[in-house]
């Protein structure tokens, strides 16, 4: 090899990078083309034939209605009273006692209790099927339990991820009438079957060693599962049920939509209303509750994981939340 | 009565592959057995049959005149990663020794007798770390979590402690301490020990018996004072395709920078051997030990 020409290798790269421009104009060629025959198979019409038919003028008032929110809604006071726009912000807050008697009346039709009503079917929902999503998670995995029978509990978790939670919460309706109470039970299930399965799958990556040495001191299998297989993933464990939390409350604004209650209700009663401008205070409202979850959810779990080097004890890293440096990325050590 | 026995064991991997030869040997309570030998000799085999992790293919292997089993907690064991719970404290990682002793939900709860969990803390004495029981293991040097892990294997109660190459990945000052502390717990608690190490010159320093592992079958079995240079050439580069290297580059390479089975570092060991003859870095403080390899690097020399 020693023996080739600096030609000859440069002639050998560019072959190589001419191979790869061909795949890739390929590639992108197909992708066009999926997209093509995707959106003609689905119904749609020519370019110019929908540009011809759209509603252009209406959708544009419409969007220009949503982003002059009318927060009406917000309270009984401001509803009671009538203050309009922005307005009704500083009113509500000024007048404390209509937040607190809003929030617990219930009502999808004010703001403030819809939101109240989504977070707790979210975080509720959470709670109730962690213990569930523990359960069937850890007896999923191969480690703990063996082969054939790790799939009674694999398959449990993934029947219950096969039916969307939009539609356990209409199964769950013929129980309980389609209320937030349904749809806190349609999260809860679904949290078994998404957060269990990624309990099985951290459980699958776990390092034999610990397990070993627990094994060799003579421990019975539960306490081998606890301290040699548990404990080697506690921090990842609550770092993933912050995320369900967090695609949670999503869900719960879905089941909302379909009836359910909460901030989805809201908006979707609105929007059939054409209150263009209510409609737009509410995903205004969405927007920051989201955005906020998200970010708090991601911040805390980037503190919980535990990064290769440094392991760390969950209490520890509960305790270093406090530390406002690590909230901004500074790290002092 | 020999405290641990080995009768005519035999451990097939599949089909073909023997990693333990018709191996019978015999130790007497209160020994503490080095075993040496290349990597893929079968010394973690060996170690691991005498914890029960593995069955032998044949043969037997009793301790105390009862059969090995798994679920036994008479054995002790440290390995050679630690295999510490990085998240819990060094005291809870001791305590885990006491497993067998607690109840499921007791453990789970963190509910151990007083007399395991005084037991904890002597041992991590034992070791040396008392006043760091509370630290985590996580953030502790490798030396340290070996000696935790030694500490865990005490709280156990074993009548058999087992060291599966403790200290190969540890720097030389650490790989001594952790030796001292664990023949200094073997001698304290009268517990018969069997470590498997690489660094021949750490073995020579704390081992009383040695017992040579090659391929499968034991070569050697005797004191220190038999445990001359040819019987290490013997077990290490016999039938090997590389070139043995001569006597004074065993000894250079005693302060354990590199392991005397791995030959693409050969070339390292001359110069790390140079200077350690010209600082005479050997800092064992057994005379014994180091006229002999005094006497070795003589010859060393010679051959070269």
């Amino acid at each position: 090899m020693s023996t080739d020409t600096v030609d000859e290798i440069l002639s050998r790269i560019e072959r190589a990078v001419l191979i790869r421009r061909i795949f890739w104009s390929i590639a992108v060629t197909l992708a066009v083309g999926a997209i093509y025959f995707g959106t003609g198979f689905l119904g749609a019409r020519p370019v110019p034939e929908l540009i011809r038919f759209a509603q252009f003028e209406f959708f544009a008032a419409e969007l220009i209605k949503y982003v002059q929110p009318n927060f009406v809604d917000l309270t009984f006071y401001t509803q009671n009273n009538n203050i309009n726009g922005l307005a009704a912000i500083i009113a509500s807050v000024t007048h404390p006692g209509s937040i607190v008697t809003t929030i617990s009346s219930l009502r999808s039709s004010l703001i403030i209790s819809a939101v109240v009503m989504t977070l707790t079917i979210g975080a509720v929902g959470t709670i109730l099927g962690f213990p569930f999503a523990l359960f069937f998670g850890v007896l999923g995995s191969e480690r703990v339990t063996p082969f054939p029978f790790n799939f009674v509990f694999r398959g449990v978790m993934s029947a219950i991820r096969a039916i969307p939670a939009l539609v356990w919460v209409f199964i769950y309706a013929a129980l309980v009438p389609l209320s937030p109470l349904t749809a806190m039970l349609a999260v809860a299930t679904d949290t078994v079957g998404n957060l269990g399965r990624l309990f099985t799958d951290e459980l699958e990556e776990i390092d034999d060693g610990p397990i070993e040495a627990i094994r060799s001191t003579g421990a019975s299998r539960v306490q081998v599962i606890n301290f040699g297989m548990l404990s080697q993933v506690s921090s990842s464990f609550v770092a993933w049920t912050l995320y369900i939390l967090e695609i949670n409350t999503r869900i719960a604004i879905s089941l909302g939509v379909v009836g359910a209650g909460g901030l989805g209700q809201y908006i979707q009663q609105n929007l059939n209303l054409f209150n263009s401008f209510r409609a737009g205070a509410g995903l205004v409202t969405l927007l920051i509750l989201v955005l906020s979850i998200e970010l708090l959810s991601s911040r805390l779990r980037a503190r919980l994981r535990p990064s290769e080097h440094d392991a760390k004890g969950l209490v520890q890293s509960i305790r270093e939340l406090g530390d406002p440096d690590r909230w901004l990325g500074r790290t002092t050590d | 009565m020999p405290h641990v026995s080995l009768q005519n064991v035999t451990k097939l991997f599949g089909e073909d592959t023997i990693a333990l030869d018709d191996v019978s040997i015999e130790i007497t309570a209160g020994e503490f057995v080095v075993i040496l030998g290349p990597s893929g000799a079968g010394k973690s085999t060996l170690l691991r049959i005498l914890n029960g992790l593995t069955e032998p293919t044949t043969g037997t292997a009793q301790i105390g005149g009862s059969p090995v089993s798994e679920s036994g907690s008479d054995v002790g064991m440290v390995f050679q990663m630690h295999y510490l719970i990085e998240s819990l404290s060094a005291y809870r990682n001791a305590l885990t020794g006491a497993l067998s002793r607690t109840t499921n939900l007791k453990s789970i709860l963190t509910l151990n007798q007083t007399d395991d969990k005084r037991a904890a803390l002597r041992a991590l004495d034992t070791v040396g770390l008392l006043k760091d029981a509370e630290q985590r293991a996580g953030t502790m040097s490798g030396g340290q979590k070996q000696r935790v892990g030694i500490a865990r294997a005490l709280v156990q109660n074993p009548s058999l402690l087992l060291a599966d190459e403790p200290v190969s990945s540890l720097d030389p000052k650490a790989a001594r301490d952790v030796m001292r502390y664990m023949k200094q717990a073997a001698r304290e608690r009268e517990l018969t020990t069997v470590a498997s190490l690489h660094q021949v010159n750490i073995a020579r320093e704390f081992g009383d018996r040695f017992i040579g592992v090659r391929d499968g079958t034991v070569i050697f079995d005797g004191s220190r004072a038999e445990l001359s240079m040819d019987v290490i050439d013997d077990l290490y580069y016999a039938g090997s395709e590389s070139t043995p290297v001569s006597h004074g580059d065993i000894e250079g390479q005693g302060e354990g920078l590199t392991k005397p089975d791995d030959t693409s570092v050969s070339s390292d060991m001359e110069t790390t051997s140079g200077r350690d003859h010209s600082t005479g870095t050997d800092t064992g403080t057994d005379t014994e030990t180091d006229t002999e390899t005094d006497t070795e690097t003589d010859t060393g020399e010679a051959q070269l």
